[in-house]
């Protein structure tokens, strides 16, 4: 299972990647939207978790290209408190679950491990 | 008398300014360089720091954490450990759960405590703040008699800070240790994150609330009307009711927002009534709320202010409200009869563009 993970804190983008090795997943990094975007085209992610605020592309802008290349693949979206209405936009663009931060590791993989349930 | 510079006199001034401007180029390059110094320091130290917090949060709490040499060797510098404090409590701001309580061990292992405690009694502002923030953050409740004595310190930054580790550490019981003689204002920021600091109201509470309501500072009887409408507290319908009337437009505009959020079946009746002797900021807020509340039993009335608000602002809230409370179909009519009042038409269709 290939995770990709786009967050621009280091410290919450070093945190999780090593939680998902650790429960044994595969897991690409980006530090930016626009290279998410990239690396969905590429293909070959089975779940996506992206923070809604980065840097040259927001979260809602992965959400949009998802829909636009018509790929269905699972995101949850990381956001920051008072972000309320672009959670709901978010959820509009096909978002499958969200948290907000301050935020708990071990509840994300719980929530990661969910989804991948629902898949297959 | 004419005294005349003598051409000695003159170099030796320029000699000065020379070595006046060589010694500001030297310290201008000492301090770039410290600086520069201090900013690749702390790439290093972010690493460092970020990796052991990461590998704590990842082994969970059963897992004992181990030192990081590296981290180890830096702690001799105090630069370090406050950059270290620093990183801990922002790193509190972005995770929850058992992840906090591995920061609390991090805290305790490296013997931060002491540096926030050191910091405390420094005699600059910030470093005391930080030191109190720092001691709240990771819940030192032993620090609670430092952390008092700070509520007198003729800083804000300090006392502020004290303010809020009261609150956040003691809640409502923190708040009663200061609210009761405070003097001076209370920042919006402030009271919101008391506000969220607070969890419940003790029954003993509800006594103190009613004496802050009648104080004379106008930033307690806000903060106040705050605590009510967050925890609900109806049963001060009517002392909120009777605030209407304080001379403090502030304090009126917070008890119309509380007064809806608490409301009686009486209360939009009463609003409705004192609303000609209110200033027009607070009949703003009353027609805003009107629309807020879907009281459909005063559409009747807002369509007069909607005809006969003197400020065209009013007008534009009467609209609204009206849009909301599901009169869409008196301000379509409204608007196609409204062809030669261009300020009225212009309303209507910004009410109406609303839901179109």
């Amino acid at each position: 299972m290939v995770v990709l993970l786009a967050e621009d804190d280091e410290l919450i983008l070093k945190t999780i990647a090593h939680k998902l090795k650790k429960e044994g997943f595969e897991v690409v990094l980006t530090r930016n939207g626009l290279e998410a975007i990239d690396l969905i085209k590429e293909g070959g992610i089975d779940l996506i978790i992206s923070d809604i605020m980065m840097p040259f592309a927001s979260g809602i802008e992965i959400l949009s290209a998802l829909k636009r290349l018509g790929r269905a693949i699972p995101i949850i979206m990381l956001s920051g408190m008072g972000q309320e209405e672009i959670v709901l936009e978010a959820f509009d663009l096909g978002a499958s679950d969200f948290m907000v931060k301050p935020f708990s590791p071990n509840e994300l993989i719980i929530r990661v491990n969910r989804l991948i349930a629902l898949q297959k | 008398m004419n005294e005349l510079i003598t051409l000695q006199e003159v170099v030796l001034g320029i000699m000065l300014v020379l070595i006046l401007v060589f010694l500001l180029i030297i310290a201008v390059l000492i301090y770039s360089f410290r600086e520069f110094k201090i900013f690749s320091n702390q790439q290093t130290w972010k690493g460092l720091i970020d990796d052991q917090i990461m590998e704590v949060i990842v082994n969970g709490p059963g897992v004992p954490i181990k030192k990081d040499p590296g981290i180890q060797r830096w702690m001799r510098l105090g630069a370090f450990r406050r950059y270290f404090l620093g990183l801990l409590m922002e790193s509190e701001r972005k995770f929850a759960g058992t992840a906090v309580r591995a920061l609390f061990g991090i805290f305790q292992l490296y013997d931060l405590e002491g540096e926030a405690y050191r910091l405390l009694r420094s005699n600059k502002p910030h470093l005391e703040a930080r030191a109190i923030q720092a001691l709240t953050v990771m819940e030192v409740r032993e620090a609670m008699p430092q952390i008092k004595s700070k509520l007198t310190d003729k800083h804000p930054l300090v006392f502020q800070e004290a303010e809020y580790a009261m609150v956040r550490l003691e809640g409502f019981t923190g708040l009663s240790t200061f609210l009761d003689g405070l003097e001076h204002p209370i920042s919006e920021w402030q009271q919101l994150r008391m506000l969220n600091s607070l969890t419940k109201i003790p029954t003993e509470g509800v006594a103190q609330l009613e004496n802050w309501l009648q104080s004379t500072n106008r930033y307690v009887i806000s903060f106040c009307l705050k605590i009510i409408r967050k925890f609900q507290l109806i049963q001060f319908h009517d002392q909120v009711q009777a605030l209407l009337c304080h001379q403090d437009v502030k304090i009126q505009l917070e008890v119309v927002k509380t007064l809806l959020s608490i409301e009686s079946d009486q209360t939009m009746a009463y609003l409705i009534q004192q609303f000609p002797q209110l200033p027009q900021e607070v009949q703003y807020e009353i027609l805003k709320g009107i629309g807020y509340a879907r009281e459909m039993a005063y559409a009747d009335f807002v369509k007069v202010q909607l005809q006969e608000y003197p400020q065209d602002q009013g007008r534009v809230f009467a609209a609204e409200s009206l849009m909301a409370i599901g009169e869409q179909d008196y301000l379509e009519t409204a608007s196609q009869q409204a062809q030669q009042d261009e300020a009225y038409l212009l309303i209507l269709n910004h009410a109406l563009q609303r839901k179109l």
